[in-house]
């Protein structure tokens, strides 16, 4: 690290703050602050316009996510790493979606933090291997299966008539009443449409009844 | 927005009307109360009979009567200029709607006979009872059932858009107009006290008055009167900018409620404490002595930022400080003559805070490097604490008292004179007292054998009451008391605050103050000596800190002179940042008792209507009981206890849960009984109770159990079906315990699971991270290079199981991001650790379960999933989980090996038991169907309600 970068490290847990800044004071050219809660990081953050906010996300009166909301809606030009002990994906998705550059597991600090520093301020992001699984299911959801036609029009009337009680959930039972067809009638069509539909198993074919109920 | 007599708080929205209790706000608008047409409410009244009365925005003259769950209108001939208004006077309620006056009599309004002859003011003023109203132009004035008018605006003014009497039976009226006119009338004498000239006209609000303040509303502005006029009312809370104030009320336990235009409701509880710090001027805020002047100023002495002014609500530096070059001041004091002493390095006087003066030196007779505190006594001595002992100067010379003489240690810093005359003395290493020139040692700890002077506390604090019991605060050993020659000592093993006393002062109340390192406490002097006479276990302290409005709760002591007490009662305490003044008057601890109530009952069916007695059959599975207790000082720490007299007799202990859960309930009568405190532990013990009676089937009956006994007498039939009843009953008693059982395990759950992720995980971690700092900083030595490499690995696998384990106490999702989002996750995860193929869809069903009970719903998928995992050997699973309007439905399928219900209903093995159970207390169904070979399919339908 050439730069002289400013940096505010944010953690209710005193000693893991002083932890962190043992690390960090290693290395030259940094101006570290630090905040306790989120409230007082943001003040800091107002106030001292660090370039990098280090944040945990569970802390007291306002959360590490509240804090990078807050950074975003009011424009801070910061980057922000959440150093946090969650290793989970709806958190991690959760810190994505509001713009954070960085996620490192607290228990990697020592070996991970200054790289994660150096990858953000090249402009880039950082996640920690043990979860870097995240990110690539992250970004495979993004990209939407390429066989998004319905394949609905395969199906007669009665099918689709049927697939709408698929849908709401009905049982082979339920609908053979309704319909007034033997229970063997509605297996016969159930896997006539699977066949058409080229869906394997019952379950597919409620899921697709289900995901395709607006249509119906 | 009003307070009702019942406790609750009531808001006029546009969403409609609202109830608040403290902790939920439950709404009423035409989507579930018949008879409201009307969502947008604009002002909101409570009649004589504790109803409430609404007013919509409406054009024509129409008010809404809202009781018993019903809202009734009532429209009124002619057109209104003004808002309608309602008021109260004892039994009678009157409304003034369209120029006229009514009053509410037999659910009927009747028009008042108006007299409009002004009545003669003094015949008006005589009188204090009777009920002031206003209608467009005129003040009107009730007697009886006759209404005259008072006094008549000129039309030039404008109308009348509120009015107020301030004091209560004061007969002087507050009066706001459209053209933004405030003015106040008082007998013949009409005052415009203000005019808001640059508002739209007509933007006065309302006025309120909590009987102690009088408020008006103006423009969205909060004005607060003065007593000459209206000035704009300051915070000191963190409140967001630009916020439109429309209503303002103060609840009975002293919180005031504040309601704006688009951004909600905000409560200011009013704090205990007040700072001085760099907002009034202190650019150094380590505050270390204060004192006051004989003419009124406070001088704070800093930790070497000089010595401040504080006059008039700012602080500013002393003039002293042009004539004084120290700015390190341990001790401020001004003795009798008006001479102001500065203890630093050395010791300084100055007639004057003008003027130079005289700094104390070897000549003198006076050495030392340090002076932590001055003290006049009453023959007009003037005594020093110093690192070299105290000194006594007579105006002439100065008399050194050192450990040669008696003292603990020469390191004193606090003095004090008894009302014998007799000097206290603080030691680091003991206390000492000094009369007629002698020392003698105070033995606050006994020390059998070895009287090494190490043992003895040091002292920060003394205190003599006016029974001449000594009272004495040490630094890390308590409080002492010193009374007929006995030594008592607390500590916070038995309740108090602090093991640090820095200070101690007694208020008027009869309670002591303390400062320490980590707040200012508060401490009963009578639960002291109670305690101390061995009658009580315990103290109970009350602390003050950041949260009170302290900038810092660390105190700064030891100084003499230290806190100032001024003669409204307020304590002022040195602080590291700035002065914390506590305001020892308004310190109320909350001794209202929070009114209890049943608010909601319900069973399989549904709500059913809150009754002196309920009746229910034998065969209702479930009983619901939600209840509350309105509080709004602190809602969260307010804890509830209820019980089921005839079934339960004692009372269960439940926090802060406001529902009790009861199902299959055996036939009998019943009272269920719920008490509540507040959040200062005050109990209402009388509560809230309902009558219950479970309506035995008919085969219970006393009738037809004679019956059956005459015609089958001899039959063996009759002990089977005991012997069924019993074992029914048995089967009753489990499943309601378990349902119980299941709402405390998931609070107990969570606790431990915050315990662990937050404690001991972050703990492990620090553990991980150090250790890898010190193999980074010893790479040379292999051998102890490996053995740390060991010790992170095993912390990295302990880190893993905390999660893990908190993780299955209690899914975090849950709380932070929802139960959609939780159930996503935990589908997600089985995606990625199973075999199977999952397959799942899953609407958003985040709000339509309530938020103590999702848990419920998430176990029972959890424990679906379990078995499918676990026995169903399913290469294909499905959770499909859709939002009907009326209800969830849930299809939990598995095309695995299946099995016979028959066989596995009564086992407990798949936890068919626990599911089944939990869907219960949501209300919904669970139906299980199976056989072997085919799969298994579990479809859960819960109503939404």
């Amino acid at each position: 690290m050439d730069k002289a970068v400013s940096i505010v490290i944010v953690d209710d847990h005193e000693l893991i703050r002083k932890g962190l800044k043992q690390v960090l004071e290693e290395r030259s050219n940094l101006t570290l602050f630090e905040a306790s809660n989120g409230k007082e990081a943001l003040e800091v953050i107002r106030e001292q316009k660090p370039e990098i906010a280090i944040l945990d996300i569970e802390m007291p009166v306002l959360t590490g996510l509240e804090v990078a909301k807050s950074v975003q809606n009011e424009g801070l030009s910061i980057e922000i790493i959440f150093l946090t002990m969650y290793n989970d994906e709806s958190m991690f998705n959760k810190a994505m979606d509001i713009g954070v550059k960085g996620y490192v597991l607290k228990e990697n600090t020592v070996s991970e933090i200054v790289q994660s520093l150096k990858a953000v301020m090249d402009g880039k992001y950082y996640v920690s291997p043990a979860i870097s699984d995240f990110l690539l299911r992250r970004n495979s959801k993004f990209i939407s299966p390429a066989s998004d036609a319905s394949g609905l029009y395969l199906l007669t009337p009665s099918e689709r008539n049927m697939l709408r009680l698929v849908g709401e959930m009905k049982t082979n039972q339920e609908i053979a009443v309704l319909l007034n067809i033997s229970i063997k009638t509605v297996q016969n069509h159930r896997s006539n449409m699977c066949n058409k539909l080229g869906l394997k198993g019952t379950h597919a074919l409620l899921k697709f009844a289900v995901d395709q109920s607006s249509q119906l | 927005m009003l307070q009702a007599e019942s406790g609750y708080i009531w808001l006029a929205t546009y969403a409609g009307l609202v109830k608040f209790d403290g902790n939920k706000f439950t709404t009423y608008n035409s989507s579930n109360v018949e008879g409201i047409q009307y969502d947008r409410i604009l002002n909101v009244f409570e009649g004589a009979d504790r109803d409430v009365w609404v007013l919509p925005e409406e054009i024509e003259p129409i008010i809404g009567h809202f009781k018993d769950g019903e809202m009734k209108m009532f429209t009124f001939p002619g057109e209104s200029k003004s808002k309608l208004e309602i008021y109260v006077h004892n039994d009678d309620t009157w409304l003034t709607a369209a120029g006229k006056v009514y009053k509410f009599i037999n659910n009927k309004f009747i028009e008042a006979p108006l007299d409009t002859a002004k009545i003669l003011e003094s015949k008006a003023l005589n009188k204090t009872n009777d009920v002031w109203m206003f209608e467009e132009n005129k003040i009107f004035y009730s007697e009886g059932d006759s209404v005259s008018v008072y006094k008549e605006l000129l039309p030039s003014e404008g109308l009348i858009l509120g009015m107020i009497e301030f004091p209560k039976g004061s007969n002087t009226l507050y009066l706001g107009t459209q053209k933004n006119v405030i003015l106040r009338i008082e007998g013949d004498e009409q005052i415009i006290l203000q005019e808001e000239e640059d508002l739209p006209p007509g933007k006065f609000l309302r006025y309120y008055s909590d009987n102690k303040n009088l408020f008006a509303i103006v423009g969205g502005k909060l004005l607060l009167w003065n007593g000459q006029t209206f000035e704009p009312f300051m915070f000191k809370a963190d409140l967001p900018e630009n916020l439109y104030f429309e209503d303002i009320i103060a609840d009975y336990e002293g919180n005031y409620w504040l309601g704006t235009e688009g951004d909600g409701l905000f409560k200011l509880r009013p704090t205990a404490i007040s700072m001085i710090d760099k907002d009034q001027g202190l650019e150094n805020e380590k505050m270390l002595s204060l004192t006051t002047l004989k003419d009124g100023r406070m001088l704070f002495s800093t930790n070497c930022g000089g010595i401040y002014e504080w006059k008039n609500g700012k602080a500013t530096l002393s003039a002293i400080q042009k004539h004084m070059s120290a700015v390190c001041n341990w001790s401020i004091f001004e003795d009798s003559k008006n001479n102001i002493w500065v203890g630093d390095a050395t010791l300084y006087m100055t007639k004057s805070l003008n003027e130079p003066g005289k700094y104390f030196i070897e000549k003198d007779g006076f050495t030392t490097n340090g002076v932590r505190g001055i003290l006049e006594d009453m023959k007009g001595n003037i005594w020093v604490a110093s690192n070299v002992g105290v000194f006594k100067y007579d105006g002439v010379s100065f008399e050194n008292y050192t450990s040669k003489d008696g003292l603990y240690n020469d390191y004193t810093n606090t003095i004090y004179e008894d009302r014998n005359g007799s000097i206290w003395v603080g030691t680091a290493y003991g206390a000492n007292k000094i009369s007629d020139n002698k020392v003698t040692k105070i033995e606050l700890i006994h020390n059998v054998g070895d009287t090494s002077k190490f043992s003895q506390p040091n002292i920060r604090s003394f205190f003599e009451d006016e029974n001449g019991t000594m009272w004495i605060g040490s630094y890390g050993n308590g409080l002492f008391r010193l009374k007929n020659g006995q030594v008592n000592n607390i500590t916070t093993e038995h309740g108090l605050f602090d093991n640090v006393v820095s200070h101690l002062v007694l208020d008027e109340l009869g309670n002591f103050w303390m400062g320490s390192n980590s707040g200012i406490s508060r401490v009963s002097r009578r639960d002291l000596n109670i305690f101390f006479d061995g009658n009580i276990e315990e103290v109970k302290s009350y602390s003050y800190g950041i949260s009170d409005g302290m900038n810092s709760p660390e105190t700064n002591g030891g100084f003499t002179p230290s806190t100032i007490t001024d003669s409204l009662g307020n304590i002022y305490f040195p602080t590291v940042q700035g002065v914390a003044v506590v305001s020892t008057r308004q310190i109320i601890s909350n001794n209202v008792p929070p009114p209890v109530y049943i608010e909601n009952l319900r069973t399989v069916d549904g709500g059913i209507s809150n009754a002196e007695l309920i009746e229910l059959p034998y065969d209702n599975p479930f009983l619901e009981i939600e209840y509350t207790a309105v509080s709004f000082s602190s809602p969260k720490k307010m804890n509830f206890k209820y019980r089921m007299l005839g079934l339960d007799d004692s009372w269960i202990d439940v926090g802060n849960r406001r529902a009790a859960l009861y199902s299959k309930i055996p036939p009998g009568e019943y009272t269920f009984q719920v008490i509540a405190s507040n959040n200062d532990g005050v109990w209402n013990t009388t509560g809230a109770s309902v009558h219950l009676k479970i309506i035995p089937p008919f085969w219970q009956t006393p009738w037809f159990i004679v019956g059956i006994s005459l015609l089958f007498l001899s039959a063996i039939g009759m002990g089977i079906y005991y012997r069924l009843l019993f074992f029914k009953k048995e089967n009753e008693k489990q499943k309601r315990f378990s349902q119980q059982l299941i709402d405390s395990q998931e609070q107990e759950r969570r606790r431990i699971a915050s315990e662990l992720h937050d404690g001991l995980g972050q703990q492990i971690l620090v553990i991980k991270n150090r250790v890898e700092m010190a193999q980074n900083n010893v790479k040379s030595d292999k051998n102890l290079d490996e053995e740390l490499h060991e010790i992170m690995e095993s912390a990295t696998i302990s880190i893993q199981e905390v999660r893990a384990i908190s993780h299955a106490l209690r899914p975090v999702h849950l709380e932070k991001f929802g139960l959609t989002e939780a159930i996503k996750n935990l589908y997600n995860q089985l995606e990625q650790t199973s075999a199977i193929e999952w397959i799942n869809h899953i609407d958003d069903i985040d709000g339509l379960i309530s938020k103590d009970k999702d848990i419920n719903f998430y176990r029972v998928l959890q424990e679906g999933s379990k078995n499918i995992l676990k026995h169903s050997s399913a290469k294909q699973a499905s959770i499909i989980i859709r939002r009907f309007e009326t209800e969830i439905r849930v299809i939990m399928s598995d095309d695995g090996t299946g099995f016979d219900l028959k066989e596995k209903q009564d086992s407990s093995g798949l936890g068919f038991l626990g599911m089944q159970e939990r869907i219960d207390t949501l209300g919904g169904s669970l139906t299980i169907e199976s056989q072997i070979g085919e799969g298994t399919v579990i479809k859960i339908i819960l109503p939404i309600t």
